[in-house]
């Protein structure tokens, strides 16, 4: 394959320099004075669609931000010992967790049951003093990205509900992305502002997802979920 | 002061030499006809003088100056050849333009009036062009940019006949009207002749005779008779070239300093003199032997 | 006593120069074929990956200029190499000319051609980002937005690189013109070169090290000023060895 595209170049080298050094070709259409509109016109259609770009992608491009290959590696290191600290029953303490949204019901009587028809989030349950004849349910994920760009508001929270004592939570939309990425020319990623590198090459990782269910200390739990007290 | 001058200048090839210790100069403001034979290194000198090549050993000024590499040299002197490179991108017209920007001496009156003279189309190439309308078009750049110094090697190749007395009659009128030095090699000393006033002949990359036309014709004589009579008259004589006609008869090419006597005794063996068109006599000149190319077949 | 024209070298060299912006136009349809094949193959994508889990699945295609700019890059080094071939050479001397004159006229023309060559190729990669921009179905990605002073940077560093290319070209050309056992020497070194990292898989021969040199550079200020440098140098070294080449052989 890349012998046929070197070949190709060469050829494609030869004619196109061909046009140039037209004393060894002969024709000259292709250096005449005509040329010099040929080029101009052409000049002024990359100009405008170089301008088109500049104005259309400001709006439309891609929602995200983008972390630095530090706050991955950083991201990655709290990844390690967060399910740990979660299990514990330290929730407040963990780092890099974002809290995507919160439910509250009132919950008659002391049994819970949790249902859990989604496979990718993990369960906790702890049972807390302060809370009376209520259910809090959390989701809390931390960081998804794809080549450096957050993507962690793409995922939806599961949808949780209660009924009598059923607490359910359902499975998550599947989410798709499809991307069509641009990067600049190396002579533009060369000088990086602040030194700071983002290199891309972290490839994707999709965040660990925990619901956290709180409720009242004498609530008896069964079905899904790890109880943590 | 003199406009070029050579002193002693050798270039080699390798082995060969192109030119050996030439030794010339050439005043101001006249036409000077450069004739050799093929490989007699007029090329090689006028290339040295336009400061195209460097020599290998001698001394050569242009307008008092090395020409190598010289701005002023290069800026006052033109030189129209038969392989004269000019860009194939450039129309004929964007040709004279971009020489009018070059020389500040440019006539661009008369350029355009001879390109229309001569049918020349703004719109096409030099390199499109036949190899005598490139050089009439080379020829009509060198005319017109003035220059203090102007060198035309062979400047009429593939021309026809009409369009050669054009251009030697345009470069005369356009000579007289703005004197300047101009040099002119050319195989056909006949066609030239009328309007040069000296005459270098190169041989062998030296100067063999450098001298005013007139005095050329007034150089040599040309004596025939029986092939006896010739011989034993030419004894003592410098003899720049001798060969058999036919019947016995041979015909000598002698240095004409004549004394009376010397012509006496030659009427007395029934000898003939006549006169030696220039260009017959530059053949002789510098002919490699004496004879010619009879000999080659005389030879068997 | 004869009128002598008095020339300054400044003037012949401005002189060339607009001659030469005319003679060497040929240059500009070749940058035009290329950069339009160059934005046809990049067009095709540099690739992209993919992947997902049970509820996640992405898709990425990727983008870039540096195809675009790795053409232009081949058409300055090469555009160089023709400016030093002898019918391009001898042009000069057809009108007033000296050999410096004739080189510093080519420098200007090179670095304009850098100028011009630099401009298209930022803004055929623009195109090409607004041509990827239309895919339907896809969401754009740019993967740097560029602040003003980065697009302005990027820009001059295309510049210098095709400059830095226009000289080493020239460099070249002049080596062969100088003698022709270049011709063999260069090609081979070159691709000796590269075929001993493909071969032996080692990160590190001459040419590449002399590459990291300027590709690895992150300050822009270091960036310029080695290029010019390096052009500099590699310009003098040319008008030093062509300095005896005789013209109209």
């Amino acid at each position: 394959m890349s012998i046929i595209f070197l070949l190709f170049m060469i050829i494609l080298l030869m004619l196109s320099f061909g046009s140039f050094s037209n004393k060894f070709f002969a024709g000259r259409f292709m250096s005449g004075s005509g040329i010099t509109k040929v080029f101009a016109g052409y000049f002024i259609i990359l100009l405008v669609a170089g301008i088109l770009s500049l104005m259309v992608s400001v709006e439309e491009t891609f929602k995200g931000d983008y972390m630095t290959d530090k706050e991955i590696e950083q991201n990655d290191r709290l990844n390690s010992d967060i399910y740990a600290t979660v299990e514990s029953g330290k929730i407040d303490e963990a780092e890099g967790l974002t809290k995507k949204e919160s439910w509250g019901f009132p919950l008659e009587g002391q049994m819970l049951d949790v249902t859990d028809m989604n496979q990718q989030s993990q369960i906790f349950i702890e049972k807390v003093n302060s809370l009376e004849e209520k259910v809090e349910v959390t989701h809390y994920t931390t960081y998804s990205y794809i080549d450096n760009m957050d993507i962690t508001n793409r995922f939806a929270s599961p949808d949780v509900q209660l009924t009598d004592s059923t607490l359910k939570i359902f499975p998550q939309d599947i989410v798709t992305i499809k991307l069509v990425k641009y990067t600049n020319a190396f002579p533009f990623t060369q000088f990086s502002e602040y030194g700071e590198q983002i290199s891309n090459g972290y490839g994707m990782m999709q965040g660990m997802d925990f619901i956290y269910i709180m409720v009242p200390a004498d609530t008896e739990v069964s079905g899904d979920g790890y109880v943590i007290n | 002061m003199s406009v070029l001058e050579f002193d002693s200048v050798t270039k080699t090839y390798g082995e060969k030499k192109a030119l050996d210790s030439l030794t010339f100069t050439l005043g101001e403001n006249k036409i000077t006809g450069l004739i050799g034979r093929n490989g007699a290194g007029k090329t090689t000198m006028l290339k040295i003088a336009a400061g195209f090549m460097s020599e290998s050993s001698g001394e050569v000024r242009v307008f008092g100056k090395h020409p190598f590499n010289n701005l002023t040299v290069s800026a006052n002197l033109i030189m129209i050849d038969n392989d004269m490179n000019l860009p194939a991108a450039l129309s004929l017209e964007e040709l004279l333009e971009a020489a009018a920007n070059f020389y500040p001496n440019w006539d661009m009156k008369l350029a355009r009036n001879l390109f229309d003279y001569f049918s020349l189309h703004p719109k096409q190439t030099h390199a499109g062009l036949s190899k005598g309308m490139k050089n009439t078009f080379n020829a009509i750049i060198g005319l017109a940019a003035r220059c203090p110094l102007t060198i035309f090697d062979e400047p009429t190749n593939g021309m026809d006949a009409g369009v050669r007395k054009d251009f030697y009659r345009a470069l005369l009128k356009d000579y007289i009207a703005n004197p300047r030095t101009i040099i002119i090699s050319s195989h056909h000393l006949n066609e030239v002749e009328d309007i040069l006033e000296d005459i270098l002949l190169l041989k062998d990359g030296k100067q063999f005779l450098h001298m005013p036309v007139e005095e050329l014709r007034e150089y040599a004589v040309v004596v025939s008779g029986k092939e006896e009579a010739v011989n034993s008259w030419l004894r003592g004589h410098e003899v720049f070239h001798k060969s058999e006609v036919s019947f016995g008869r041979t015909f000598a090419v002698i240095r004409n300093d004549l004394s009376d006597e010397q012509i006496a005794a030659a009427m007395k063996m029934s000898l003939e003199f006549s006169t030696i068109s220039n260009e017959d006599l530059c053949l002789y000149l510098t002919s490699q032997e004496k004879g010619g190319i009879d000999d080659v077949f005389n030879k068997g | 006593m004869m009128y002598l024209t008095k020339v300054s070298l400044w003037d012949v060299v401005k002189k060339q120069f607009r001659f030469k912006l005319k003679s060497f136009r040929g240059m500009f349809t070749s940058l035009m074929i290329l950069q339009v094949m160059a934005l046809l193959f990049s067009l095709s994508g540099e690739g992209g990956g993919g992947g997902g889990t049970d509820m996640f699945s992405y898709d990425m295609k990727l983008y870039s200029g540096n195809i675009i700019t790795a053409f232009m890059m081949i058409w300055a080094l090469i555009s160089a190499i023709v400016v030093t071939t002898q019918a391009y050479r001898f042009d000069d001397y057809t009108f007033v000319a000296n050999r410096l004159s004739s080189h510093l006229a080519n420098i200007l023309f090179l670095g304009w051609a850098s100028i011009i060559g630099g401009i298209t190729t930022v803004l055929a990669s623009q195109s090409l980002k607004l041509s990827v921009f239309f895919l339907k179905d896809r969401e754009f990605v740019e993967s740097q937005p560029l602040t003003v002073l980065q697009m302005a940077e990027g820009l001059a560093a295309t510049i210098l690189y095709l400059f830095l290319f226009t000289a080493i070209g020239y460099l070249l050309g002049m080596l062969v013109q100088r003698n022709k056992i270049f011709m063999v020497i260069i090609p081979g070194f070159l691709f000796g070169s590269l075929f001993l990292n493909v071969l032996l898989a080692s990160e590190s021969t001459l040419v590449i090290d002399i590459g990291q040199l300027f590709v690895r550079e992150t300050s822009f200020l270091l960036f310029t000023v080695k290029v010019l440098l390096t052009s500099a140098l590699a310009y003098a070294i040319s008008a030093w060895i062509s300095n005896s080449l005789e013209v109209r052989k």
